[in-house]
C-alpha cells in the first residue's frame, strides 16, 4: 500500500558530515571489532548520522548466517577480511549458476537477489572488515 | 486501558490519510523509539536501530522472565542439546550503549498516545514503538483444550521449562508405545517445527525405544519441504507415520483425564502426545487493536507499520508478512528493515526498498539437515517472493545433509549473536 503522507523529521538534519561520518565509523568499525566490544554493533557510537545504504543493509542479512559483521560461526564460513575479488566471484558463479547441487544452494538462491552493484559493493564492504575467527 | 471506538478511529485515519506529527515530539530533541518484546524481532530491531540510528533513544522493554530460543530446542527434546544452552544472555543488550534495556512486563500498550505502562507502573512514551509480541497459543478450536490438556499433552512450542518436560515425557514412553505429534493448521510460528521435532524424536525412538510408534496427525494436507521430510522418514524412520487433513487427521478434541485425541477420523490413546495448538498474535498486540479482530497485525511492507495504527509498528511472528514464513530468521531480518525505515524516517527520508530474507535449517537426524531458502521484495504495495530466490535442498547427494547439519549449528550461533550480542 503506496504511504499517503511523509512523516517529517523526529529531529533536524545535520548537514555536511556525511562524508566524514562515514570515515569515522570505517575507522569505528575497525576498532570496535579488535577490541573488546560489549554487546554493541560494531559502528552503533559513530558519529555517522546517514541511515544504513543499501550495502549496509544487505550486509546486515548476511550477518544473520555468517556471524556478526561476517566473523564466521562455526561451518558458516567468514566473509570479513576475504578477498574482495574472490567473493564477488563467488557471488557471480553461484547468481549464474541459477542451482545448487550442495550446502551452497542457499547462496544460490539469495546470489539472484543481487545485481553486479550489489555484489561488488558487499565483496568490498567485507574486504575491508578485520578477518573473523573462522578460517 | 479499554480502546475506545473513537480511539480506534483516529488510528485508523492517522494510517491512511492524515499526516504524521509525532504528538510526543518537542522540537529539536533526539526521536524516541520503544520496542517491546526481546526476541529475535524486538532485539534485532532495537541493537540495529541503535547502530543506524544512533542519536535515537532506543529503549527495549522485555519480560524479566527467563527466555529459551525456540529454534534448536528440538534437539534437547530428542537429549542432543541442554535447556540450558538454549538461554539467552541479555547481558549484551544491558551493556549495549545504544539501548536502555528494561526488564518488565508492559500491561498496557496506547498506540495512538504511543504510550506503554509497565507493572510497575511507569509509562513510557515513544515518537515510535516497535510492538514484537510473538505469539499466543490458541487452543479455543479444540475442544477440551485448556491448562490441563496443555500439561497432559506438552506443545512446548515456547521453548524451556515445556522443552525439559517433554524431553521427560519422551525418555518415559515405554517399548512399543506410540508417540503422538499433532501440527496445526497456518498460520503458525515455525512451519517446519512440527516436522522437525517428529524426525528427531523417531531417531531418539529408534535408538532407545526401538518398536515405538510415531504418529504426526496433521490439519493440513502439505507442509513446509514436504518432499524433502518425506524421502528423509521412508528411508530413516520405518516407525513414523503422518496423516493429513483429508485422511480426516485434524485434532478436533482432546480430553486430558483420559489422555487421549480424537480427530475426524478416528480416537487415539498415546503413550505421549505433543499437541501444537493454532496460535495467534500475543494479547499485547490484540488488546491494543492491532490485529484488527483477526488474530494477527497487518502491516505496510516498507517499515512494517501496522496499516491499522499510525506510528506503531509490528515485527515477527504477530505480523502477517506473508509469503515470510513465522520464522525466527523471518523475525530478524524484519528487525533489520523496521530499523532500516526508521532511521531513515527519523531523518526525514523515506523508507527505502527493504531488504528481507529466511533460511531455515531442519534436522532431519542429528547429523543430517534440509533447509529452504527465500528472499523478499516489494511489489504493489505488499511483499512477494522475488524471483528465483525460493527453494529447499537439493536431493542427497554428496553429504548435502550432513554438510546442512554442520551449517545449521553454524546458523543458530550467528542468529543468536546477531540478534541478542
Amino acid at each position: 500500500m503506496p504511504r499517503t503522507h511523509s512523516p517529517p523529521p523526529l529531529r533536524p538534519r545535520l548537514r555536511g558530515r556525511g562524508r566524514l561520518g562515514i570515515a569515522v565509523l570505517g575507522i569505528l568499525a575497525l576498532t570496535a571489532c579488535t577490541t573488546a566490544d560489549q554487546g554493541a554493533i560494531a559502528g552503533g557510537s559513530g558519529d555517522d548520522l546517514s541511515p544504513p545504504d543499501r550495502t549496509e543493509r544487505l550486509a546486515a542479512a548476511c550477518n544473520g548466517c555468517h556471524g556478526v559483521d561476517g566473523s564466521g560461526s562455526g561451518a558458516m564460513p567468514a566473509l570479513a577480511g576475504r578477498d574482495s575479488a574472490f567473493l564477488a566471484a563467488r557471488l557471480r558463479t553461484w547468481r549464474d549458476a541459477g542451482t545448487g547441487s550442495g550446502p551452497d544452494h542457499l547462496m544460490v538462491r539469495f546470489a539472484q537477489a543481487l545485481d553486479d552493484t550489489d555484489i561488488d559493493a558487499l565483496a568490498r564492504h567485507y574486504a575491508a572488515l578485520p578477518p573473523g575467527t573462522t578460517p | 486501558m479499554t480502546l475506545t471506538r473513537r480511539h480506534l478511529l483516529r488510528g485508523a485515519a492517522g494510517a491512511l490519510a492524515l499526516p504524521f506529527a509525532g504528538p510526543l515530539r518537542a522540537a529539536g530533541r533526539d526521536a524516541r523509539v520503544l520496542v517491546i518484546g526481546g526476541g529475535f524481532a524486538g532485539a534485532t530491531a532495537a541493537r540495529y536501530l541503535a547502530r543506524w540510528s544512533p542519536r535515537t533513544r532506543v529503549t527495549l522493554v522485555t519480560s524479566p522472565e527467563r527466555y529459551w530460543t525456540c529454534p534448536f530446542s528440538n534437539t534437547a527434546i530428542a537429549g542432543l542439546r541442554s535447556v540450558d544452552r538454549l538461554e539467552v544472555d541479555y547481558g549484551a543488550l544491558a551493556a549495549d550503549p545504544g539501548v536502555e534495556l528494561i526488564r518488565a512486563e508492559v500491561t498496557e500498550l496506547d498506540p495512538v498516545l504511543r504510550r506503554a505502562r509497565l507493572a510497575d507502573g511507569r509509562v513510557l512514551e515513544a515518537d515510535r514503538i516497535i510492538v514484537a509480541p510473538g505469539i499466543d497459543l490458541d487452543g479455543a478450536r479444540i475442544d477440551g483444550y485448556d491448562a490441563a490438556a496443555a500439561q497432559r499433552f506438552p506443545h512446548a512450542w515456547e521453548a524451556g521449562p515445556a522443552t525439559a518436560l517433554l524431553r521427560k515425557r519422551l525418555e518415559a514412553v515405554p517399548e512399543g508405545g506410540l508417540v503422538i505429534v499433532t501440527a496445526p493448521d497456518n498460520p503458525y510460528r515455525c512451519p517446519p517445527g512440527p516436522y522437525e521435532r517428529a524426525s528427531l524424536m523417531a531417531w531418539w525412538l529408534q535408538q532407545h525405544r526401538p518398536r515405538a510408534r510415531l504418529l504426526i496427525l496433521d490439519a493440513k494436507d502439505a507442509f513446509t519441504k514436504d518432499a524433502l521430510f518425506r524421502a528423509e522418514w521412508q528411508a530413516r524412520y520405518p516407525n513414523l507415520a503422518w496423516s493429513g487433513r483429508s485422511d480426516g487427521a485434524t485434532l478436533r478434541r482432546v480430553d486430558a483425564r483420559a489422555g487421549t485425541l480424537h480427530t475426524d477420523f478416528e480416537d487415539h490413546a498415546p503413550d505421549l502426545a505433543c499437541v501444537i495448538p493454532p496460535q495467534r498474535a500475543a494479547r499485547l498486540a490484540r488488546d491494543a487493536g492491532l490485529d484488527g479482530g483477526r488474530g494477527w497485525c497487518p502491516v505496510e511492507p516498507l517499515a512494517f507499520e501496522s496499516t491499522l495504527m499510525a506510528g506503531v509498528h509490528v515485527i515477527g511472528d504477530a505480523a502477517i508478512a506473508n509469503p515470510m514464513p513465522k520464522s525466527a530468521f523471518a523475525a530478524n531480518s524484519q528487525g533489520k528493515a523496521c530499523a532500516a525505515a526508521l532511521a531513515h524516517l527519523i531523518e526525514g527520508l523515506p523508507a527505502p526498498a527493504p531488504v528481507l530474507m529466511n533460511t531455515c535449517y531442519s534436522l532431519v537426524a542429528p547429523d543430517a539437515a534440509i533447509s529452504i531458502a527465500g528472499a523478499y521484495g516489494v511489489r504493489d504495495g505488499a511483499l512477494e517472493t522475488l524471483e528465483g530466490t525460493a527453494g529447499v535442498s537439493p536431493a542427497e547427494g554428496g553429504g548435502v545433509r550432513a554438510a546442512e547439519a554442520d551449517h545449521a549449528h553454524g546458523w543458530y550461533e550467528s542468529i543468536v549473536a546477531d540478534a541478542f550480542g
